[in-house]
Formats: C-alpha cells, sequence, structure tokens
C-alpha cells in the first residue's frame, strides 16, 4: 500500500469512530483540571483582593513571579512530583483506551462504546505489561543519553571549542529523541500486533513488531514523521493565531481557552491518526492478520 | 712505591675534586635552569639603578622582575618591596600574603576539602628573602582556626622596630608553580591564556596598630594597601600582554619580549599573557577632557561581539565618569577570557578587569554587558576606595552591582527573561519544567525581566541569614555571602535611592568617593557620608538591614467604608522585624489619597476622610521599599479579583493538558 493510501485510509478511520475523541479529550481535560485547581487556588488565595491580580490578567509582572517563587517554594518544589504522579495514572487510563481503541479499528462493526470498553478492559493487562517492558527500555534510553552526556561534557572539559560541543550535543538530543521515537514506534506496534490477533504471548508479540518494523522500516518511519510533522504544524498554527488574540477584554480568555482546546482535540486525533495508520500498515505487511471486518472499513 | 702511594693519593685526591666540580656543576645546572632568562640575581642588581624608586618612598614601592616559562608553568620572580611605616605604631613585624599557596593542598581556607585535578595544585618556593639585604627567615601565620594546611600568610619579624616613618627594603626571590586555572589565577585548557592575579608577596595592610592580612578565603576577595608598582615582565614574544600597568617600554630578544610597566597609587597588579587573541585599543574621553586608552583583548570566537563589548565598557566608563567622579588611570585593560578557564573571566583588578563570554550569549539575554558594567563600576569602589574586602565586600561589591543595575536600566532599553534551551541556546521565555535538559513545559513569549528582579531571586532565599554588618569571609557559604554582598547590598542602595531621591543619592556617592579615594573606607564613613550630605533619619535602614538580617512585609489587612458615609478605615500589618518608612494610598473612584506612615507599628489604621467611593488601597504603592518580601498583599480591593490568577491558571492548564498528551503518547 502506498503512503498517500494509508493515509487516506487512516483519516477515515479516525472519523469512523470520531466520537472516542470526545472520551480521550474530556479524560484529558478532567486530568489538567486536577492539576491545574491547586494552582489556581494558591493564586487565587493570594491574589483575589490584590491589584496585581487584574495587572497579570494584561501582562506579567516578573517581580510578582520572583515573589511567588519564593513564598511557594515548598509547594512549587513537590509540583514536578505532583505532575509525575498524575502522569502515571493518565498513562494507565490511555493504555486502558488504546485497547479499546484498537479493538474497535479492528472491528468496524463493534463500534459501540461497550465494545470499546470490552476491548479496554480485555488487553490492559496485556498492554500494561508491554508497558513494564518500554519502560525498562526508555529507561536504558534515558542511561544511555546520561552517559553520553558525561562523556561529552568530559571530554569538553579541557577544551575551549563551544561549538564543537555544542554540535556534538545536539547530535545527543537528535540520537535520544531517535532512540524515544523508535521505542515509542516499538510500543505501538506491538499493541497492533496484539491486537490483530488477538494475542497473549507479548513477547512473541514484541519481537513480532520489531520484525515487522525492520522489514518495513522506511514506510514505518516516513509515516510517523508525517504524523511529527502533523502535531509541529498544530503547535504553530496555535502559536500563530494565539498570537493575534488580544488579552483585553477578560472576555477573550475564553477564545483563548477555546484556541487551546481545539489544538489538544487535534493533538487527540493525530494520536488516533498514528494507531489507525500503524494497523493498516500492519495488517497491510501481515496480510494474514486481516480481519473480514476490518477489511470493510478499509 | 712511594712514588706509586704518592700517585694514588694524588689520584684519590684528583678524584674527589673531579667529583666535587661535577656535583657543583649540576647543582649550579639546577640552580641556573630554575632561574628566569634574566635571572632573580641580575634583576635585583637592575633594581637599584632604577630613578622610579626614591630613598625613601612615602608609599611603599613594589619593584618585580618576572620571567614566564610556558612550558614548564613556573613563573620566576625577583621582587623588592620598599615599605614605609605610616602609621603612629611601631611594629617589630611584617605580613605577606603568598596568595598561590591557596592551591597548594585541597585543604586550605580556599579549597576547603575540594579536590582539584593535579594540574591545578600551585604553590610559591621561595628561594631567598632578604631585609635590608640581610637574611631573613619566615614563619607561616595560622588563620584563626589554626587550620595548619593553610600557608597563604607569610611573617618576618624583625631584629628592630620601626617606628613612625621608619623604611625597610624586604627582597624575595620566588618562582610560583602555575596552576591549571580553577579559580581567577593560572592557565586555560589550550594553554595559551596565562592569567596572573594575587601571584607575588603583597604585604598585608598594618592599620592601627595591628597587621591585617587575612588568609585566601574561599569566597571573599582581597585587601591590600596602595603602593606604586614598576615591573619588568618577560614573556615568550609571540604571546600578547596586557596588565595593570602602563607599558613603558618594551625590548625583545631572539625568543622573549620584555615589557616594562607601571603604575602608581594602586593596590594589586594583574596581568596576562596569551596568544592567538585579538587586541584592540579605544579612546574614551573623560568629561575633564582627559583621554583614557582602553586596551581590550579578545578571544577569536568573541571578535564579532567587538561592538557589544565596546558600547558596554563606553556605557559603563560615560555613566561612572559623569556621575561618580573622574576615571582614575590613564589607560585600562580589558580581558576576555576563556569560558572554561576557571573563574578568571568575571573578576576586578586595578586597571584591568575580565570577563568571559559564553559561545551562545544573543543580545537580549544583556548578560556580556551586565558583567562589563558591574566589573567596570569596581574601578571607582574596589580600586579606588579599596575597603577591606574580606570584612565588608559589600561595600564594593553592593555599590557596583547597584550602577550595574542603574546603567543597565539607563542605556538598554528592556531585557526579556529567556532560558537556555538544552542547557546552550538561550531563547526569550520560560521554562517550568525539564527532562535532561530538554524543556516539556515552557513558552517562548517574550516576558519583560526588569533588571532588579535577580537581585530579588538573590536576595530571598537568604534573607535573614545574614546582615551587611557580618564579617565577610565569615558568612556561611558562598551563596550566603553572594546573596548578602551583592544582592542585599544593591537592594539597600535602591532602597536607599527610593527613600532620598536619586539625584541626592548620586551626589552622596560621589562625595564619599571623594572623600575616600586611597583611603580604605570602612561602613561608618560611608553612613557618615550619607547622614552629612541625605539629611534625612536612615537609621530605620541600617538597624533593619545593615547591623540586622531582619525582613519585612507590610500587608493591607482590610478596606472598609464606615458607616458614617464619610470616611473609609484601612487596616495595615507590618509582618517581620524590619521598620521601613512608607506611604498608604487609597484609591477612590475619583481620586488618590495618601498618608505617610512611620512603619513602625505591627497594626495601624488609617481612616481616610472622603466622599468618594473606595475602590482599593495600598501600602507602599511606589513599590519604594525593595525589600517587602511580597508585593501583592500591599493592595487591597473591594471587589473580589480574577483575571489574573485565571489567565495564569488557563495557560498553566493548557501545558498539564500538552504534557499528558506527551506522556499519554509515549505509553
Amino acid at each position: 500500500m502506498k503512503i498517500k493510501e494509508i493515509l487516506v485510509k487512516g483519516v477515515r478511520m479516525i472519523f469512523a469512530h470520531r466520537k472516542f475523541v470526545l472520551l480521550f479529550w474530556l479524560t484529558n481535560l478532567v486530568f489538567a483540571f486536577a492539576l491545574s485547581l491547586p494552582l489556581f487556588s494558591i493564586l487565587q488565595q493570594g491574589l483575589s483582593h490584590s491589584l496585581i491580580n487584574n495587572s497579570l490578567g494584561i501582562g506579567f509582572d516578573y517581580f510578582w513571579y520572583v515573589q511567588f517563587r519564593y513564598i511557594y517554594q515548598n509547594a512549587l518544589n513537590a509540583l514536578p512530583f505532583l505532575l509525575y504522579a498524575f502522569a502515571g495514572v493518565y498513562i494507565l487510563t490511555q493504555l486502558l483506551f488504546v485497547g479499546g481503541l484498537l479493538s474497535v479499528y479492528t472491528n468496524s462493526k463493534k463500534n459501540h462504546i461497550v465494545d470499546f470498553f470490552y476491548g479496554s478492559v480485555k488487553y490492559f493487562m496485556r498492554f500494561l505489561r508491554l508497558a513494564l517492558i518500554i519502560g525498562v527500555l526508555y529507561f536504558v534510553a534515558v542511561s544511555i543519553n546520561v552517559l553520553f552526556d558525561y562523556s561529552i561534557q568530559k571530554i569538553f572539559q579541557d577544551q575551549e571549542d563551544a561549538f564543537i560541543e555544542f554540535a556534538i550535543q545536539i547530535f545527543r538530543y537528535l540520537f535520544f529523541l531517535l532512540l524515544i521515537c523508535v521505542i515509542n514506534i516499538i510500543s505501538d506496534y506491538t499493541k497492533v500486533a496484539i491486537v490483530a490477533v488477538d494475542s497473549t504471548k507479548l513477547l512473541k508479540s514484541l519481537l513480532k513488531a520489531i520484525q515487522f518494523i525492520k522489514k518495513n522500516f522506511v514506510k514505518v518511519m516516513i509515516v510517523y514523521l508525517i504524523m511529527l510533522i502533523f502535531v509541529a504544524l498544530g503547535a504553530t498554527v496555535y502559536n500563530l493565531v494565539d498570537s493575534f488574540v488580544p488579552k483585553k477584554p477578560a472576555y477573550l480568555l475564553l477564545l483563548t481557552f477555546l484556541i487551546q482546546q481545539l489544538l489538544i482535540i487535534f493533538r487527540v486525533l493525530i494520536r488516533m491518526y498514528f494507531y489507525s495508520t500503524e494497523l493498516i500498515i500492519y495488517t497491510d505487511g501481515e496480510a494474514e492478520t486481516v480481519s473480514p471486518a476490518f477489511e470493510e472499513i478499509i | 712505591m712511594e712514588e706509586t702511594n704518592s700517585l694514588k693519593y694524588i689520584a684519590v685526591i684528583l678524584l674527589f675534586l673531579f667529583y666535587g666540580l661535577l656535583h657543583y656543576q649540576e647543582e649550579k645546572k639546577d640552580s641556573l635552569s630554575s632561574l628566569p632568562v634574566t635571572s632573580g640575581s641580575e634583576a635585583l642588581r637592575n633594581l637599584n639603578d632604577s630613578d622610579f624608586i626614591p630613598a625613601k618612598a612615602k608609599l611603599t614601592e613594589y619593584r618585580i622582575s618576572a620571567s614566564l616559562d610556558v612550558n614548564k608553568k613556573i613563573l620566576h620572580g625577583a621582587e623588592t618591596i620598599w615599605w614605609r611605616n605610616n602609621s603612629s605604631y611601631p611594629t617589630r613585624e611584617l605580613y605577606f600574603h603568598l596568595c598561590p599557596n591557596a592551591f597548594s593542598n585541597s585543604k586550605t581556607e580556599f579549597l576547603k576539602g575540594r579536590g582539584l585535578p593535579q594540574k591545578s595544585y600551585a604553590h610559591v618556593i621561595l628561594n631567598e628573602v632578604n631585609v635590608n639585604k640581610t637574611r631573613a627567615n619566615l614563619s607561616y601565620v595560622l588563620p584563626r582556626n589554626g587550620n595548619r594546611f593553610d600557608s597563604t600568610v607569610v611573617k618576618i619579624t624583625l631584629n628592630t622596630s620601626l617606628a613612625k616613618g621608619d623604611s625597610i627594603q624586604i627582597d624575595f626571590l620566588f618562582d610560583v608553580v602555575i596552576p591549571k586555572a580553577v579559580s581567577r589565577f593560572g592557565y586555560d585548557a589550550n594553554e595559551r591564556f596565562f592569567f596572573f592575579a594575587q601571584w607575588f608577596p603583597k604585604l598585608g595592610v598594618y592599620e592601627n596598630g595591628k597587621w591585617i592580612c587575612e588568609p585566601y578565603y574561599s569566597f571573599t576577595e582581597f585587601y591590600s594597601d596602595f603602593a606604586h608598582y614598576k615591573l619588568d615582565i618577560n614573556i615568550p614574544k609571540e604571546f600578547t600582554f596586557l596588565s595593570s600597568g602602563d607599558v613603558v617600554r618594551k625590548s625583545l630578544d631572539r625568543t622573549n619580549a620584555t615589557y616594562t610597566v607601571m603604575r602608581k597609587n594602586i593596590h594589586d597588579f594583574a596581568w596576562v599573557a596569551a596568544k592567538e587573541v585579538t587586541t584592540f585599543t579605544d579612546t574614551l574621553t573623560t568629561a575633564q577632557k582627559k583621554k583614557v586608552a582602553v586596551h581590550y583583548m579578545l578571544q577569536p570566537t568573541n571578535e564579532d561581539s567587538k561592538e557589544r563589548i565596546f558600547t558596554a565598557v563606553k556605557n559603563a566608563f560615560i555613566y561612572c565618569d559623569r556621575n561618580i567622579g573622574s576615571f582614575p588611570y590613564s589607560s585600562f585593560a580589558v580581558v576576555d577570557a576563556p569560558v572554561k578557564a576557571g573563574t578568571i573571566g568575571a573578576m576586578e583588578y586595578p586597571a584591568l578587569f575580565t570577563f568571559s563570554k559564553e559561545y551562545f550569549s544573543p543580545e537580549f539575554t544583556k548578560d556580556v554587558e551586565e558583567l562589563l558594567i558591574h566589573e567596570f563600576a569596581h574601578q571607582y569602589f574596589y580600586s579606588l576606595l579599596a575597603n577591606n574586602e574580606t570584612a565588608e565586600a559589600w561595600l564594593d561589591e553592593g555599590l557596583a552591582t547597584y550602577f550595574s543595575q542603574k546603567i543597565l536600566i539607563k542605556k538598554y532599553e528592556q531585557r526579556f527573561a529567556s532560558f537556555k534551551l538544552f542547557g546552550y541556546l538561550p531563547v526569550t521565555g520560560m521554562e517550568f519544567l525539564s527532562i535532561e535538559r530538554i524543556p516539556i513545559i515552557y513558552t517562548l513569549t517574550q516576558i519583560p525581566k526588569p533588571f532588579e528582579s535577580d537581585l530579588l531571586a538573590e536576595y530571598y532565599p537568604y534573607a535573614a541569614m545574614g546582615s551587611l554588618s557580618d564579617t565577610s569571609y565569615q558568612l556561611l557559604n558562598r551563596k550566603v555571602y553572594q546573596s548578602v554582598s551583592y544582592a542585599k547590598g544593591a537592594l539597600f542602595l535602591l532602597t536607599l535611592e527610593n527613600f532620598l531621591g536619586e539625584k541626592k543619592l548620586l551626589f552622596i556617592l560621589r562625595q564619599y568617593v571623594e572623600q575616600y579615594r586611597y583611603k580604605h573606607p570602612t561602613a561608618e564613613d560611608f553612613f557618615s557620608v550619607v547622614r552629612k550630605y541625605g539629611r534625612k533619619n536612615i537609621d530605620w535602614l541600617i538597624e533593619g538591614f545593615y547591623k540586622n538580617s531582619y525582613v519585612c512585609d507590610y500587608k493591607l489587612l482590610s478596606l472598609s467604608a464606615l458607616p458614617d458615609q464619610h470616611s473609609v478605615e484601612v487596616v495595615v500589618v507590618r509582618d517581620g522585624e524590619a521598620v521601613v518608612p512608607t506611604e498608604v494610598a487609597l484609591y477612590t473612584e475619583k481620586d488618590t489619597l495618601r498618608i505617610n506612615w512611620s512603619g513602625k507599628e505591627k497594626i495601624k489604621k488609617f481612616i481616610f476622610e472622603t466622599n468618594n467611593i473606595p475602590i482599593a488601597a495600598e501600602v507602599d504603592p511606589l513599590r519604594n521599599n525593595l525589600f517587602d518580601l511580597n508585593f501583592a498583599n500591599n493592595s487591597y480591593v473591594l471587589a473580589t479579583q480574577y483575571s489574573g490568577a485565571t489567565y495564569l491558571s488557563v495557560r498553566w492548564f493548557f501545558w498539564i493538558q500538552n504534557l499528558l498528551m506527551i506522556f499519554g503518547g509515549l505509553a
């Protein structure tokens, strides 16, 4: 199948299951709300009757920011841990939902929310075990990155050539991002491989996915890159539009919020697009896995 | 038989003589190889035919001949000091700094257990010490804490007492093992840049009947007396030379160049020998039409920033010359140190200062400008006044920081907040969360960042951990030292300026510099000038932030219209021990009413007579008190406010949504 075909069919598949966009978006909204509420509460507690409150709505007061960071330093220092903890729970919900999404993708006749959650529950434990293995791979990638960083710093600690050092560091970051992308692709295709044949053999599916990626490397990477370009384009368009939205009067904040949510919905769609294209590529490459129901959609 | 025996004896004697001669030659060869190209004794002989040194100088005179061996990383030196007891007290001792010994082992006061790479250890070897041409013995002076590993101070006990007006000549023959730079002194990683600061035996300061000669501490700077300096410095001729002095003669031989340099009335002498650097000379003119030559030494990577560097130095020069006093030297040097040459690149010396510019340093960060202007301002306070930096560092660092803030505000439009992408590339915006230096939660918008905000950020964490009157070297650690000496010192002056007015404070500082040039002023001297010309009571400032490390937070507790409909009650609270006179303002629908307040009461009710409807009230509306820990609670608006908190929360909400999308995608 050509890349253009994959992309077109991927879009069709998303829109055939568009109601799940709402689910992904609402989950994101609820988690973000839970994480933003403490900040709003802290801000409102300190600013509810302050003249600074109003001025912060118009422009950023850096003096206030320095003081805020100092006054709430304990709470702010704990914030990253809170974020990571919530992100951990969020990842679990995503594992749950991806199982549902892939199962309804593979069977268009079962496009009901009940089927979605049936698939979610069915694949959750398999995906969780996979996530643990993938987590180890991420840990290895981070360790390699740290080791490279340390080595580069050691090599350059006695050298003044800042540009070469920077260039090498950029290569390190690119390599690190590449590793992350590859692990991400492996994770995605393993999920696809599990769902496509309803496999319970995790390691076998993982190896099969790796072999598949190896065999179809160019196609897999091109489609993955196209998806990343869509993400970058979305962010660029958002930043451009956002820069034109005035800060006053205050109700324009609602417009900003709407634009932000459009970007988040767009990102949810792209995430679904990732899975739909990956499923199409996989089923195209591994013909024996295609179910009749799946064929109907594509 | 007898003849054979005699021959044997003669042979043995000759053998001994030959062995002795060989041994003698070897010793001579060794000692010669460690001597400078112009040997120390030769240099000492040359000293006597100088017309620079009067027989009985009124001020201390240093005459140094030094030769740099870049291959062995050794500096050979011969030094003569003429010292005159200018105090009313006699002395039988002379104290000297031997600062390179701070790098002699990891347990010195300077290193305090911090290990160094082998190449970064250094020390002074004193080959010969004479007092009035007679061999003298030195003894080490231990720091107050009895640290036996510190040998940065030595003393000579004299046979006779030196009364007021008596002079003495001290000669040193010394070698300095040069360290690979970790701090202030040494050579860079590429061995192309050799910087010398606190490198020669230097007298302490004899005042009020005692020697002040502190060890080389880990974070404070120095205290020395003014003197006349004349040096002959011999370096490989492919190296470029800059120093605290004016070059009066340069001679070349096959391999080396010798620079004769002089400067009067300075209290330290730094110099640099570097190759593969670019040098420029610019000329600046003082308000009195005096020409001042500025010698720049730039790293090749920074040539593109030449104009930026020139402009920053020129801005600082003009502002200080017009507002503090006429620039004291006929020339000065600006040295761009390699980034990885320890902390050489951010230091001030008389008529010479250093800076470093990172490879990625876009103009919007203003970091190079800030550094250059700060180091330039030291030429007045560190160089010209020369207070005791080990005890009252803020008098120099605080004033230099204050002036650098003022110059930045006046000469540069705006600075934007920035962060370093991947730890290298500065970009405008703010970073709130990153993993492996990859920004995760960030914004790339242009956020104005006032220059003073850095002072606040540095001050708050250590606000109560040290007062300006604390002896600088005894402060808890480097961070507290920087917070107190730089940030608190500058905030003290900025608050004083807000209280007295800019024009008046600049006038006072001009008088202070004029009155105490070359006199090592103390904080009390400074305050006496402020009191004399300020004509306002500043005891609250001295009590709160100089003598004590008090903190303060003025808070507007409530605002309510009284039942009579003609008056409004405003309640203000003072948290913290510091007292700052201030103003309370009431904003009504039609006008603003103001009341001055001494700021003394812990809680104070103000009644404003008005028929207008009150909207808000504010204590210290002009933010004059920069020590206030929280400006947000300085005001009270009757109607509950939401817009700012909502705006920021909505932004945060969106960032979190994106963060979750990233993590969700990775799973």
